[in-house]
């Protein structure tokens, strides 16, 4: 699951880098052969600012997920340790009757003293070993949003870096150069919506996934834990 | 007097099985201590830039550490109630060694510390 999550990051920093780069190519070209085009400039810089804010967007959306990358990493390791450090080992404190022969070798008054004590006990083990799966649960639902929407902006650094490299307007003649800046602000206005629609959506399913954290609260308050607390078998 | 058996060696050895179950306790106390999540460690999307009118997870960062010292504070409950608990049959196996006997009276005293 981790190793998911982080090919979402693979090579995305460059696939940025690169659209940055082509842009940036796009624009001296442009700029160099300013005097020829003329008036075609005027329509040319609204299309080119269109370029520039969708590239900026997918910038802001990389920047802030590689700034989160280990943080959620360490969600995703978390989840699993509430399965494997807490309720593996707090099932292995449940104890079976028969574990020794000491019920068959007492009785009175306390040792049914003896039993009930053990029996809370007991049963605050399965409780608590209960919560632990129920949080990483909660934590490994907010996991899968995470990889998901890693997936779709890898998505859509990859349509952004195809988008560029098939519009080629480094290379373009001058002739051409209008007809693929134009061609470009399409595709890349296209890719943004599209993109941010469906991390949009990911993003509000994550939020759904988030506050189920009410259940994490509610489990917070459980009558085979007392006052918030480990049943006590002796006072003090 | 009072209608019971026992044969306190059994009550020894259960006593032990408690110490062991404080001692396996320990390190899910640390488990749970070591489980803190930052709120940045919740979600790596840009809530402000996709503008989906969804607050970032402090809130919610907050409530599950809430929930993790919650379980902190109880399986730290459980190692010390498992000891006692030793403690407690120890004491109660040495009394029958004592005096052949237990009564209802003694029983207040040894459930507690």
């Amino acid at each position: 699951m981790k190793g998911q999550f982080d090919r979402g990051f693979a090579g995305l920093e460059d696939k940025a880098r690169e659209c940055g780069d082509k842009f940036n190519a796009a624009v001296h070209h442009i700029n160099d052969w300013r005097f020829v085009l003329g008036p075609a400039m005027i329509a040319l810089r609204p299309a080119l600012d269109k370029i520039r804010d969708g590239l900026e967007k997918l910038f802001k959306l990389i920047r802030t997920a590689v700034e989160h990358h280990f943080p959620v990493v360490s969600l995703i390791v978390q989840s699993f340790k509430w399965i494997d450090d807490v309720q593996a080992p707090v099932n292995g404190l449940g104890q079976q009757p028969t574990a020794t022969f000491l019920a068959d070798h007492w009785e009175g008054p306390a040792a049914s003293a003896y039993k009930a004590r053990a029996a809370a006990q007991n049963e605050a083990i399965t409780a608590v070993s209960t919560k632990a799966d129920g949080v990483s649960k909660w934590l490994m639902d907010i996991a899968k949003y995470n990889i998901e929407y890693m997936t779709e902006l890898s998505k859509m650094a990859t349509g952004f870096l195809g988008a560029l490299v098939t519009a080629a307007i480094e290379a373009a003649t001058v002739v051409g150069i209008p007809f693929a800046v134009k061609d470009l602000a399409g595709a890349i206005g296209t890719l943004v919506t599209q993109a941010l629609d469906n991390l949009v959506g990911i993003a509000k399913r994550f939020a759904e996934a988030l506050s189920k954290v009410r259940d994490i609260k509610s489990m917070m308050t459980d009558l085979k834990l007392p006052g918030q607390q480990w049943p006590q078998a002796v006072a003090g | 007097m009072a209608d019971f058996k026992v044969v306190t060696s059994e009550l020894r050895k259960e006593a032990k099985l408690w110490q062991e179950k404080a001692d396996k306790a320990e390190p899910i106390v640390t488990a749970v201590q070591n489980a803190y999540l930052s709120a940045t460690a919740f979600f790596v999307g840009d809530l402000a830039t996709l503008g989906a009118g969804i607050v970032n997870a402090e809130l919610e960062a907050r409530q599950y550490e809430e929930f993790r010292v919650f379980m902190e504070k109880v399986l730290q409950g459980a190692v010390t109630e498992f000891g006692q608990i030793d403690v407690a049959l120890r004491r109660i196996a040495d009394e029958y060694d004592r005096t052949e006997s237990v009564n209802e009276i003694d029983l207040a005293k040894f459930y507690s510390v």
